[in-house]
């Protein structure tokens, strides 16, 4: 039966758990330790798994989004998760490169935060934590090309984020590409 | 089979957690890992008197990295997660779990309208909370003898713009949170339609199948008498909503009419003619959404008699859309309801179609024929090749999987949420114009204004005059989320929250701070 939710009481579609299992799964992968493990290291706080953890949410975030075959140009990761300091209260930043601010972008990207910092917590057993798990920044093609706003940020040699996913311009509506995490520069800094 | 399988087998339980793990039914592999989803079925014995039949059933998943008794269990359709290695606690506690908060969805919605208004900060503290949350038990004497105790709730979101209205629903997933969404959602609705209500909700966390229909009346005249000090005309005005009817208004108004020692039938929208219901109630959504499709063809300067228009759905919404979007002119080419969906090209007979389900069984299309008509499925239904998409059935129907083969260049949302946050983008960017539930199905509560205006003049209306205010009212309302949404280059979902929020803002303003 329905439940009759109004629209804007809907949530995303995305299925936030399946995105944070296979982060865990990414994890332990990537550190030769359990499933188990990771969430107790995730618990502890300690840093090096927050930010492997957070990466592949990221990346999971980025080919989800890709997918939807919309205006989607670039994701980029940059912060505590990419330089390997993130904790327990983190949030993930991200850039995405658009071809057009939408009001409706915004609602989703709100859904999808709200989605994920839930079953975040849930995840790790907190009461109590952070209240997003996102802090997304929107950059249109124009402010990227013209390096405003956080179309700067792109280019900071401070800041350098990595691109996780970005769509081939020259075949724009062809299938998506997503990065190899293998060839990403945070990729070395996982310890194997 | 996974070894782990035998952990679960048929019938195995787990005493010490709820609910309990009643059987599993099958293991899946995932693609390129070793991981496994395990999907069984949990539910609490009826001997132990479980006030949620809802939670009996529902394919649940495992995640793989749980090796004990799971954490956390997805419930069927992704609505309800609930704990089952803690403490045992009440089905409302369980029912939280990481289910997405709707009251943190309001609040997320109502800051993504705040980026588009100059609202004070003060006043935007006041808009963000509910003004009165009640909660109530609600024990009752079934039919056997024993005594169950239900909980109940009704919150006021927002007096601001006058009494408060919104509906009640009897529904097992019914919490807290969910009521204070759904009246801060009335608050916005009634602003943006621009009538002279705040914002309410109310609900009773049970499952209606449950209980006989003297049970339910035991259980809403109980609710009643408890919420009684907080309702009335001039406070707050419950209506019908999810398993609840004018059966159940007719309670509330005697209950009420009883205690206080005086006639009060302005008390509850959507109750019996008899009883002070308004003449043309039942088709005022439908009629609204009617109104708001010609308003906004109107705009986009496609001929009504030209139009091509598929709905889904063939209920009281749907089935008067339809027929009077036809006597308009309208070509209506596809209709659907749960029996499947039918297209024809050349445009429905649509009286004969509701002559037809008059008398059909369970009042469905199925077997309905007439020339030139093809059978589709409701999937296709919602891709056909029309000029208006009306969505009349059920939440979450256009989503991320058919939005890009939508061909309408129009969707009026005459049921509620029928388009997902993903399908909502994926349409933005084709360039398909969306009337958003908040507005296309606000007919009803118009007319439940008119009704309640109707009751409190000792007036009553002929239906004519109705209609023809309700016309006047959604015209307004269409046109002011229209300009809004030029104005300031947003969508017309978010024009609508942003001038519901601003109006409600205004009020607050106008009326100062008590003390």
């Amino acid at each position: 039966m329905s439940l009759n939710t109004p629209s804007g009481l809907l949530a995303s579609e995305l299925e936030a758990e399946a995105l944070l299992d296979r982060a865990l799964m990414f994890c332990a992968d990537r550190m030769h330790r359990s499933a188990d493990q990771v969430i107790q290291a995730l618990q502890e706080g300690e840093p090096e798994v927050h930010s492997t953890f957070r990466y592949a949410i990221a990346n999971g975030l980025g080919a989800y989004l890709g997918n939807l075959g919309c205006d989607f140009r670039a994701f980029y990761l940059y912060g505590s998760a990419m330089n390997g300091n993130a904790g327990i209260a983190s949030d993930i930043d991200l850039i995405i490169v658009i071809e057009h601010k939408l009001d409706q972008v915004c609602r989703l990207l709100q859904r999808l935060d709200l989605a994920l910092v839930t079953s975040y917590r849930s995840l790790l057993g907190l009461v109590s934590g952070p209240v997003g798990l996102l802090d997304v920044h929107l950059v249109d093609v124009e402010e990227r090309e013209m390096r405003h706003g956080y179309g700067a940020v792109l280019c900071s040699s401070e800041t350098s984020p990595i691109c996780l996913w970005r769509q081939l311009p020259e075949v724009a509506g062809a299938p998506v590409v997503q990065e190899s995490p293998s060839t990403s520069r945070f990729s070395h800094s996982i310890k194997r | 089979m996974h070894k782990l399988d035998s952990r679960f087998s048929n019938g195995r339980k787990y005493p010490l957690i709820w609910p309990y793990v009643l059987d599993s039914v099958m293991q899946t592999n995932r693609e390129k890992d070793t991981s496994f989803s395990l999907l069984y079925r949990v539910g609490v014995p009826s001997s132990l008197g479980c006030t949620s039949a809802k939670m009996n059933s529902g394919p649940c998943r495992l995640p793989y990295h749980q090796h004990e008794p799971p954490a956390t269990l997805l419930l069927g359709g992704g609505h309800i997660i609930m704990a089952l290695n803690k403490t045992i606690g009440t089905v409302q506690e369980r029912s939280l779990g990481t289910q997405i908060n709707p009251l943190h969805m309001l609040l997320q919605q109502l800051d993504l309208a705040r980026e588009h208004t100059s609202i004070p900060s003060g006043i935007w503290e006041i808009l963000r909370r509910p003004e009165r949350a009640l909660e109530v038990s609600v024990p009752i004497t079934r039919d056997d003898g024993e005594i169950e105790v239900l909980t109940g709730y009704r919150v006021q979101y927002s007096s601001a713009r006058g009494p408060c209205k919104g509906g009640l629903r009897y529904h097992a997933g019914v919490t807290l949170d969910e009521v204070k969404a759904l009246a801060g959602w009335m608050s916005l609705k009634c602003a943006v339609v621009n009538i002279p209500y705040g914002g309410s909700k109310g609900g009773i966390a049970c499952d209606p199948t449950r209980f006989s229909q003297r049970e339910i009346e035991r259980i809403t005249r109980c609710y009643t008498a408890r919420i009684l000090p907080f309702i009335g005309p001039k406070q707050d005005i419950p209506a019908p909503d999810v398993n609840t009817n004018a059966l159940i208004m007719n309670w509330i108004v005697d209950t009420a009419s009883t205690l206080r020692g005086e006639a009060t039938p302005g008390i509850v929208t959507g109750k019996s003619l008899e009883l002070g219901g308004a003449l043309g109630r039942r088709e005022a959504t439908g009629r609204g959404v009617m109104f708001t499709t010609i308003g906004i063809l109107h705009r986009l300067d496609i001929d009504i008699t030209q139009a091509r228009i598929a709905i889904q759905g063939f209920g009281n919404v749907g089935s008067i859309a339809a027929q009077l979007l036809a006597d308009q002119g309208a070509k209506v080419v596809g209709i659907s309801d749960i029996s499947g969906g039918y297209y024809c090209p050349t445009g429905f007979d649509i009286n004969d179609i509701l002559r037809y389900v008059e008398t059909s069984p369970g009042h469905l299309l199925a077997g309905y024929n007439a020339p030139g008509m093809e059978e589709i499925t409701n999937d296709e239904l919602l891709t056909l090749d029309v000029d208006v998409l009306i969505p009349a059935a059920l939440e979450a129907q256009i989503t991320s999987r058919n939005a890009a083969d939508v061909k309408a260049k129009v969707i009026v949302e005459a049921a509620n949420g029928p388009t997902t946050p993903e399908a909502d983008l994926i349409l933005a960017e084709k360039g398909v114009v969306i009337v958003p539930d908040i507005l296309a199905n606000a007919g009803g509560v118009v007319c439940s204004y008119f009704e309640w205006v109707q009751n409190i003049q000792c007036l009553a209306w002929e239906e004519k005059e109705t209609n023809q205010r309700l016309g006047r009212v959604m015209q307004r309302a269409i046109t002011e989320v229209w300009d809004l949404s030029n104005e300031r280059q947003i969508s017309l979902r978010l024009a609508a929250f942003v001038l519901g929020v601003e109006r409600i803002a205004q009020a607050i303003s106008l009326r100062g701070v008590f003390l």
